[in-house]
């Protein structure tokens, strides 16, 4: 009876529901609110504050973050959360929506920064939480898990690599937005945005996501190093039946909640700003010095060859 | 020697070259670090775009001549490594035209041989073209140059030297020892082709000098003043000519980003991520602040100098004086990375007849110095870059360490080399020239 049931908490050990929500949908099943029973929902939640945010929108809008990025020109974080909850939550309350809100969750949520230097790898491993429908309804449907992560200044993606991994099919597509000047520093450079998409197979157990990243070059810090911290994705699953004619996907914005356990950070070297006058006088004196070596040496060479010849 | 002719030579560069670039795709498909330059990749997705119609300079970071573009748009129909291709073959004809400058000089066969082997066997050069990138093309054209020069055709090398500034800058170093060898009086043959010196055997020259005695001016007022012969002005006006009419051209088809892309940003600029100028630490630490106008002529400084020194001094041995120029170039830029070597190298074969110096040890003391400071560099920004520590001290005063390196091995080299005009000048009798001095 209550395996559809739209009001339950999901944990890494399966559903939950509060003691209210249980009995009330007792009543309802017994009829109590008949003929309205099946537009209340007796859980003290709506679609929109339930754990997994929850809508419809066309397919073609498939793209978010562009979408967000066109409509507001500038991509703050907290506007780009408010975006989210309105666009999705305002999508119509599509069918199968009821029926299948909360197929996609995740048990556990890995974030971690491999490799050495300046060119890493964000690896994301996300292990999808096994809904007894979950194989059904990804057979039935073409599903793509979408990661938003947003970079701080002191990092970037590069759009070309990404897209010979597209060519590649390791994602089904990449964007980046925001700042994609590869050559600037840190100080000259902005915040940028990456979404990717990748295929969800329903004999997936987990997804891993892994994108490359390089670091700019910091601002001068006497410390040696700079941390710079990439906080958390944004993650959605959109849906689309393999069957039907419907211009509409079933979007789920997966609450990562509790699972998010760390920011990753980066340790990137930087100048000391204490070498400054240093190295500007040894440098010039370097190419002075070279300079006027070879002026001798031309002059004197020039005064020996042109002795020899007469 | 006797197996070894420059057609066989020529077959088996080809045929490693050949190899490379099928190894090349092969690395590209399956081992993570590629094969392939960034900026061939650079070249080819603007090919692509000009393909398709649209600006060459719509793909970020492609800052050079639409015409690189417009050669590689076969890579989209034909295959995507017809740009190497076509840079190795490139890279041959530098051989062929090292070997044509060195035998109408008077070289000797088997020398001018080891010489074409310097360039072609150069495990430097036969990369740098099959990994894509486009300096083969320049070495060619300004050796076709020097050869146009040698056989008189002033105009020849004017459109030439036209074309290849608008390609690639950094040749405009190259126009006053051009005008000034132009413009020096200089004997002429039956067919109005300048007279080459011919090569003498170094372990003759002491004795007896082809160069003759004569009236070669040190004066640098002298030579100023025979700037303005009318093969001088004729070189300058219609290489002038040539490249602001390819300017006026790619303006008028792609607008300001042509300027700020191919033009503006190689003159104004500075880069502050690592690379083997020992300016790049400066530019970094400084790079926020920005530079007043003291620190940009003090940093110019030294490199007009020594560049203004080497050309009224050497003019006259031309590939001499442009292989000092543009290794002294290199060395003070305030940007160096490995592919600008291509162009000195191209211009040492045509050197190494005339010095006296030695493989044994000479030779290996040079070759050591500099692969060994480049090595010593590499390894502090492999750590930067790729182990993430801090040693940007370590990693500046290699590039350092480097300059010191280019300057010894340009002064041994210069020490070395026997003095050796390209033109025979004009003989003039003791009594003339006494009279000119008056």
């Amino acid at each position: 009876m209550f395996s559809d049931y739209l009001g339950c908490w999901i944990y890494s050990d399966g559903k939950s529901i509060s003691c209210v929500a249980f009995v009330l949908e007792i009543y309802k099943s017994a009829g109590l609110s008949d003929p309205i029973a099946s537009s209340i929902q007796v859980n003290e939640f709506t679609k929109c504050s339930y754990p997994n945010i929850n809508g419809c929108r066309t397919c073609s809008q498939d793209n978010l973050m562009r979408s967000f990025f066109n409509s507001h020109g500038q991509l703050s974080e907290p506007d780009f959360s408010k975006f989210l909850d309105k666009e999705i939550c305002l999508g119509d309350l599509c069918e199968e929506m009821l029926v299948n809100a909360d197929i996609f969750g995740l048990s556990s949520l890995l974030r971690e920064l491999i490799g050495e230097g300046s060119h890493r790898q964000l690896v994301t491993t996300m292990e999808l939480y096994h809904h007894p429908k979950f194989t059904h309804f990804v057979n039935e449907h073409f599903c793509e898990a979408i990661v938003i992560e947003y970079l701080p200044t002191g990092v970037f993606s590069d759009p070309f690599e990404l897209q010979r991994l597209v060519d590649r099919e390791v994602f089904l597509s990449a964007s980046v937005f925001g700042d994609t000047n590869l050559e600037l520093p840190y100080a000259l450079s902005n915040i940028s945005v990456v979404e990717i998409h990748i295929n969800v197979k329903s004999d997936a157990q987990k997804i891993v996501v892994q994108l490359p990243l390089h670091s700019r070059y910091p601002p001068l810090n006497s410390s040696d190093y700079i941390n710079i911290t990439i906080g958390k994705p944004h993650l959605f699953t959109r849906c689309k039946p393999k069957i039907s004619q419907t211009a509409d996907c079933l979007w789920t914005l997966i609450d990562l909640g509790v699972l998010f356990g760390n920011n990753v950070t980066w340790r990137i070297p930087c100048g000391d700003a204490l070498h400054t006058r240093a190295v500007t006088i040894i440098t010039f004196i370097s190419s002075i010095f070279c300079s006027v070596f070879i002026v001798l040496s031309t002059m004197y060479q020039s005064k020996k060859d042109k002795s020899k010849m007469e | 020697m006797g197996l070894v002719n420059l057609s066989r030579m020529l077959l088996f560069s080809a045929i490693i070259r050949l190899f490379l670039l099928i190894y090349g795709e092969w690395q590209d498909a399956h081992m993570e670090v590629r094969y392939t330059d960034v900026d061939y990749l650079v070249f080819s997705d603007a090919a692509a775009m000009v393909a398709a119609g649209r600006s060459p300079f719509e793909r970020s970071t492609y800052r050079y001549s639409p015409l690189l573009a417009f050669f590689l748009v076969p890579n989209c129909f034909l295959h995507r490594s017809w740009g190497k291709i076509l840079f190795s073959a490139s890279d041959l004809l530098v051989g062929l035209f090292v070997y044509s400058i060195l035998k109408q000089r008077g070289v000797p066969e088997k020398v001018s041989l080891w010489c074409v082997a310097a360039w072609l066997f150069n495990p430097f050069t036969f990369t740098i073209g099959t990994r894509g990138n486009c300096e083969p093309i320049v070495c060619a054209v300004v050796l076709w140059i020097i050869l146009c020069l040698m056989n008189g055709k002033v105009c020849q090398a004017a459109f030439w030297y036209g074309l290849i500034v608008h390609f690639r800058i950094y040749p405009i170093i190259y126009c006053l020892p051009f005008v000034l060898v132009i413009s020096n009086k200089k004997s002429v043959g039956p067919s109005e082709k300048p007279i080459l010196s011919q090569w003498v055997s170094t372990h003759k020259i002491l004795l007896e000098s082809s160069c003759s005695k004569v009236a070669s001016s040190y004066s640098i007022w002298f030579s100023v003043r025979a700037i303005f012969t009318k093969e001088a002005v004729l070189f300058g006006l219609l290489s002038g000519s040539v490249f602001f009419t390819f300017t006026a051209i790619f303006f008028h088809l792609y607008g300001w980003a042509f300027l700020n892309e191919a033009l503006l940003y190689h003159l104004t600029r500075t880069d502050p991520r690592h690379n083997f100028s020992i300016y790049f630490y400066y530019i970094y630490l400084h790079h926020q602040e920005g530079f007043s106008a003291l620190e940009k002529l003090v940093s110019f400084l030294p490199q007009l100098i020594v560049q203004f020194t080497v050309v009224l001094q050497f003019y006259e041995d031309l590939p001499f004086c442009l292989f000092l120029q543009t290794v002294a170039f290199v060395s003070f830029n305030k940007v160096i990375t490995a592919q600008y070597f291509v162009w000195f190298f191209c211009l040492l074969p045509l050197i190494l007849p005339w010095s006296r110096m030695r493989l044994k040890w000479t030779g290996f003391l040079c070759i050591s110095l500099w692969i060994g400071s480049q090595a010593h560099w590499l390894m502090w920004a492999y750590l930067l870059e790729f182990k993430g520590r801090n040693v940007f001290l370590q990693l500046w005063l290699a590039s350092i360490l480097f300059l010191a390196a280019n300057t010894s091995v340009l002064l041994i080299l210069m020490q070395h080399h026997v003095y050796a005009p390209l033109f025979q000048p004009l003989v003039h009798s003791r009594e003339e020239n006494s009279g000119k001095l008056e």
